[in-house]
């Protein structure tokens, strides 16, 4: 088990870390999640010793990470890193030989490596003449060729199209055979939070929401609710407004509940509601207004439970009412951006499969 | 896996990589080529004039120079034959016909068939004022002829010798300096671009990740030292195979004495260099950068051989050469030259040998410090005085 504990870290006046603690278990895989510049790469990069905290500790098994310990490690750093000129066969087999492996056992595990990411036929060309994909597949080979007990990677969907995100997340699950403990970190949430069984949500150097995943989403105290309705007319409000600034205006919900449109369109109508309000009620009255297609009601994504927290953390430092809507408004539109990164929805790993050859 | 097979897995990836890159393949062969074709075609190109001549005598005084003549030509490795013609005329026109080089006649004046042979008029001239030496010393006594033939040939041979002697003692010198200072220069290059490929591509992330900084910097420098090693070996010995196999060069006593040192003063020197290229190439992350901070190193090797040039080759005892080639930057190319000159004491050498040691344990642990601390720095180029205010990071410090 990884143990991070109060980890602290200042760049000058900027606060990289301020007291990050969590810990990873084996057999899991946790995600370290964040906008950009949030602490991820400097919580990672302490892990391996790569940078001088100015407080806490990193302790693996429950002493402090020697140096014995890190051979046993795998680490995918955000940059990649690997010798353009070299021949991919024999950089697996120097890396692994680097982590204590003999030669023929790296070269088993290599041979087996570049079949298992299909670069089998690719063995002996140089790093520098593969895509970046396949280059990310060789980096990815790299960190868990010696079978690690602890796997570090750093932002690895980072640059993969959806074949090659579900193709490295069914990799790092088969990691999970040999009790392997894995952490990764992204600032795309949604789009990997299917990967990870605990999550670790970090924003400006510190740790806003950690635990198993299905639990924070479960015990979330709002919910989505998509409705698409057969008939547009139905959904005209009160006012005839384009979007209803307020719920109130909307008049099928109750005006007391804490509602928020999220989506107001001729057909479709997305809110997040308590999640205590009672749901059964609220399609009945909404099936009055119009015949409704489909109804989609789960708890928040990732995403949305981290822009609440930063919402709140934003909220907490402004005073002025004014400028606090502003604010408010600018950081949590920039930070959503950022984390709600237009990429296609996952494929099925039987697609994934057909696909996982990726020609460079 | 103790620590130096970890080294040495660093330093063995780094020869067998070097070794396999076109680049090394091609330079290797460019090298070899200039050496065998400078050692067997040199020779060939120094144009002395023909190593054969004939030449007409016309008089009786000029007859009687005959054997004179072809004993000095022989010891200057000139091949000559005379002929005796009636008359002036038929001697000159002998020439004129190209029957014969030259016609020597009564003055005596030499009739030569090409202007710009300077070689048989100096053979000529040489043997007359023989021919006249022997009738003065005809007329001495026998025990002054003795003596006399004593002094001869006693002055003649030390004269030769140090003439000849002269000459190889500053061409060895001269080329000691010069090799010594081509490959730590083009090693201590690899060094240099090499710590930057690192930062360039980052594998420098991923290795610390699992080593210790002075593993990566040292396996580093050993494999690379190793590879300009075995370079300089075989390019020594292939010059040294083609001198002895085509016997074109006559290699003097100076070469050997001076060999033997060039290898531990080239490895002195390399690990000097090779730890202050390390140290600004850690400086930079990119390739373009890395001459700029590799200035001031470049500018102290290039100084060292100049110095070696221009000072210690000229006046080897001289105050200043004597105690500034003595000092670390300048020594793996002065203390050779010097030893080529023969002017070095072994206390001297002792001494540029312990300062020179001094010098690269301070060098590697200023490359050590500044490599650890910056391996991951990328952006513009730090300056050294940054770069040793950079705290340490976990792995800096074991």
């Amino acid at each position: 088990m990884l143990q991070v504990t109060n980890l602290k870290k200042k760049y000058g006046d900027i606060s990289a870390l301020d007291g990050v603690s969590f810990q990873a278990t084996p057999g899991r895989i946790l995600g370290l999640l964040g906008p950009n510049g949030s602490g991820k790469t400097t919580t990672m990069r302490s892990i391996f010793g790569l940078i001088a905290l100015d407080a806490g500790k990193v302790h693996w098994q429950d002493h402090a990470v020697t140096s014995q310990d890190r051979l046993n490690f795998g680490y995918m750093p955000e940059q990649r890193g690997l010798y353009p000129k070299m021949k991919i066969h024999d950089q697996l087999v120097y890396f692994g030989r680097l982590h204590g492996l003999n030669t023929s056992t790296a070269r088993k595990a290599a041979d087996q490596q570049l079949n298992d990411l299909g670069l089998g036929a690719r063995g002996q060309d140089p790093v520098e003449t593969l895509s970046h994909g396949n280059q990310q597949r060789v980096q990815f080979a790299v960190a868990l060729l010696h079978q690690p007990g602890l796997l570090v990677l750093d932002e690895p969907f980072s640059g993969l199209d959806p074949i090659g995100t579900e193709t490295l997340g069914k990799l790092l699950r088969q990691q999970l055979d040999h009790n392997c403990t894995i952490i990764f970190s992204s600032h795309q949430l949604d789009l990997v939070q299917h990967f990870c069984d605990d999550i670790v949500l970090v924003h400006k150097g510190k740790v806003r929401v950690s635990g198993p995943l299905h639990e924070i989403r479960t015990s979330a105290t709002r919910r989505r609710l998509d409705l698409t309705f057969d008939t547009p007319a139905s959904l005209t409000p009160t006012s005839g407004e384009e979007h209803p600034a307020h719920h109130t205006q909307i008049p099928w919900l109750p005006p007391d509940a804490e509602v928020e449109v999220l989506a107001y369109e001729p057909r479709n109508i997305s809110l997040r509601i308590p999640h205590d309000l009672d749901i059964t009620s609220l399609i009945q009255a909404a099936s009055q207004v119009g015949h409704i297609a489909s109804i989609a009601y789960q708890p928040p994504t990732l995403s949305e439970i981290f822009l609440d927290t930063v919402r709140e953390d934003v909220n907490e430092q402004h005073s002025e009412p004014h400028s606090v809507d502003h604010t408010t408004k600018q950081q949590t539109a920039k930070i959503a951006r950022n984390l709600t990164e237009k990429t296609p929805a996952p494929l099925t790993s039987n697609t994934a499969d057909k696909f996982s050859s990726e020609p460079s | 896996m103790n620590t130096l097979s970890f080294i040495w897995l660093i330093a063995s990836r780094e020869i067998r990589e070097r070794f396999r890159s076109k680049a090394f393949r091609i330079s290797t062969a460019v090298v070899l080529v200039l050496i065998v074709g400078a050692i067997l075609i040199l020779p060939m190109l120094g144009d002395d004039g023909p190593s054969r001549y004939e030449i007409g005598l016309v008089g009786t005084e000029q007859e009687t120079l005959a054997d004179q003549l072809v004993q000095t030509a022989r010891e200057t490795g000139v091949e000559l034959t005379t002929k005796v013609f009636p008359d002036q005329e038929s001697g000159k026109q002998a020439v004129d016909e190209g029957e014969i080089d030259a016609v020597l006649t009564d003055g005596p004046l030499l009739t030569v068939k090409r202007n710009n042979d300077e070689q048989l008029p100096l053979i000529v001239n040489v043997a007359i004022y023989q021919e006249k030496l022997f009738g003065i010393f005809a007329d001495l006594d026998p025990v002054q002829q003795e003596k006399l033939a004593l002094l001869a040939t006693e002055s003649t041979a030390s004269l030769e010798e140090i003439e000849q002697d002269a000459e190889s003692v500053l061409v060895i010198a001269s080329s000691s300096s010069v090799i010594l200072f081509l490959v730590i220069q083009m090693y201590g290059g690899a060094v240099l671009y090499g710590v930057v490929e690192e930062k360039t591509t980052r594998a420098a992330e991923v290795l610390l990740a699992t080593l210790k900084p002075w593993y990566l910097l040292g396996g580093k420098i050993l494999g690379i030292g190793l590879l300009g090693l075995g370079q300089l070996i075989f390019f020594l010995a292939v010059g040294l195979g083609t001198s002895l196999i085509s016997n074109q060069v006559e290699l003097p006593d100076v070469f050997w004495t001076t060999l033997p040192w060039i290898i531990p003063w080239f490895l002195l020197g390399f690990l000097f260099y090779a730890a202050s290229f390390a140290t600004a190439g850690s400086l930079t992350s990119r390739p373009e950068d890395a001459q700029n901070t590799a200035v001031p190193v470049s500018f102290a090797l290039m100084g060292a051989y100049l110095f070696s040039i221009f000072v210690v080759g000229p006046n080897p005892d001289s105050m200043w050469s004597r105690t500034l080639s003595l000092l670390p930057p300048i020594a793996p190319m002065t203390v050779p030259s010097r030893i080529a000159h023969g002017g070095i004491t072994p206390l001297e050498i002792a001494i540029a040998f312990a300062f020179m040691l001094v010098g690269i344990y301070a060098m590697t642990r200023l490359a050590g410090r500044v490599y650890a601390t910056m391996l991951l720095r990328t952006g513009r180029p730090v300056k050294l005085r940054e770069a040793l205010a950079t705290e340490k990071t976990t792995l800096a410090k074991q």
